[in-house]
């Protein structure tokens, strides 16, 4: 790539100067349906060669991990009778365990550890690991994709598409995750929407996004745990706090600020990502937390874990005489994923199933609230005080839940000899 | 003072707007006056 077509997204006018000419291209080509797909692809590809860490060869392995999960859902989406039941399952789980591999392989580097290791004998050195930008989240939408298409969720793929909804520059990076159904028709959509009202409300949303990124962030950057200029030993009980609570919300303002680019950015090409982020402070519970933070990934955590486990586990009759058991262990299942997923060390896994455990407690606190006769305590229960109270007490939880989330192992050994000597 | 947030409350998405521009400027303009400092990269980049 030409040495000079190098910059971050969202950030930096090269990246704006780049986006305005994409949204002129799509906008200017985007009479017809199948022109519109060439240059949006055109466009991703040019702006995704753009990232400083992301090359040719990167763009050629998203290629392949495309052209596999399109090849086996396309498959699998053949009529009924065409393939038995049992080839398509087979099929499903090769599809979903080749993308999930890949993930693997380019996030972790354990596991590049363990294929280096086989190649040849010595240690990894720092710069032989390899990471693949944009590997989760394109990882996720194509198990979406086979997922559905074995469960016949989606009615049909096209290649471009489908080429498309995987490398979609806006949402490539970190999402928000788009579900296929939702893209393919904005894709083949005869027109792109009102240009004034897609501007309008692109920009808005983009300066909003600015706003976050570029100025609150900017502010909150020195108070937060991880601050190189605050050390954590050099911090006072109070200093401490601020930390912790500087450290969530920067990590809300910092990913809702990326949200709102790239929906912004979206909605200047003419199409629309769906919303990560609703309100999650002001939630009256913890589970209501989740469903309003990163609502993109808990939704696609909540489909592809959660549900698969509980029908799994439901066979069981263990499981099927214990409701309430059969809740509580995919919710921690599915948060120790989550918390694997964020991060290799065992700090992320702690933290899952912190949250696990949390909204676990909460399902059963629900239900033994049910039981409760007294009129006065089921009045209170249903008063805003109550809901207010929940409200604090999820935002709590969560903001302390950070301290497991930005401290490694290390850090936390040293913040609790610490608190605790 | 009525009337004064009446017009605030119909002019919001304005004067929101004008506010936010105002400090991305200020913050874009001390960024690139001092050399060396750079906005960090977004935290979820790398997940």
């Amino acid at each position: 790539m030409l040495p000079w077509w190098r910059f971050d997204f969202y950030y930096g006018a090269e990246f704006w100067v780049a986006l305005v000419a994409a949204v002129l291209l799509v906008r200017v080509l985007g009479g017809g349906p199948r022109l519109r797909g060439w240059a949006m692809l055109a466009c991703s590809a040019a702006l995704l060669l753009a990232v400083p860490t992301f090359g040719a060869r990167d763009l050629a392995l998203v290629g392949c991990v495309a052209a596999v999960s399109f090849g086996v859902s396309r498959r699998l989406l053949r009529p009924a009778g065409a393939l038995s039941e049992r080839t398509r399952w087979v099929l499903a789980v090769l599809g979903v365990a080749a993308v999930l591999g890949t993930l693997v392989v380019f996030k972790y580097r354990w596991a590049q550890e363990i294929l280096w290791m086989r190649r040849r004998a010595g240690a990894v050195g720092p710069t032989e690991y390899v990471f693949l930008v944009g590997v989760s989240y394109f990882s996720f939408k194509a198990v979406h994709v086979v997922v559905d298409s074995y469960k016949r969720a989606i009615p049909d793929l096209d290649p471009l598409a489908y080429l498309n909804y995987i490398l979609f520059f806006p949402s490539f990076i970190s999402g928000p995750i788009q579900r296929y159904p939702d893209f393919a028709p904005q894709m083949h959509a005869p027109r792109l929407g009102n240009a004034r009202v897609d501007l309008q409300v692109g920009a808005e949303r983009i300066v909003h996004g600015l706003f976050k990124k570029l100025v609150l962030v900017q502010i909150l950057t020195p108070y937060i745990l991880t601050s190189p200029t605050r050390p954590l030993e050099q911090r006072s009980f109070a200093g401490f706090l601020v930390g912790v609570y500087a450290y969530a919300a920067y990590a809300y303002l910092d990913f809702s600020g990326y949200s709102d680019l790239a929906i912004g950015s979206a909605r200047l090409l003419g199409f629309e990502l769906p919303e990560n982020f609703s309100w999650p402070f002001l939630q009256k519970n913890i589970r209501e937390f989740w469903t309003n933070w990163h609502m993109t990934l808990t939704s696609w955590l909540v489909d592809y874990v959660y549900w698969p486990l509980a029908r799994k586990l439901r066979e069981w009759d263990f499981f099927r005489a214990r409701p309430v058991s059969l809740s509580v262990v995919c919710m921690i299942a599915t948060f120790l994923a989550c918390g694997a997923w964020h991060g290799e060390s065992a700090n992320f896994l702690i933290w899952g199933a912190y949250h696990g455990v949390g909204i676990s407690i909460l399902i059963v606190y629900q239900r033994q609230k049910r039981k409760i006769r007294n009129r006065g305590v089921q009045r209170y229960f249903s008063s805003r005080t109550s809901r207010v109270l929940g409200s604090v007490a999820a935002a709590h939880y969560f903001t302390f839940g950070t301290i497991l989330f930005a401290l490694d192992m290390d850090k936390l050994r040293t913040l609790a000899s610490t608190l605790f000597h | 003072m009525k009337r004064l947030v009446a017009h605030v409350m119909d002019n919001w998405k304005v004067i929101s707007l004008t506010f936010e521009i105002f400090w991305i400027g200020v913050f874009v303009l001390h960024a690139a006056a001092s050399t060396g400092t750079q906005v960090a990269q977004f935290v979820y980049v790398n997940f």
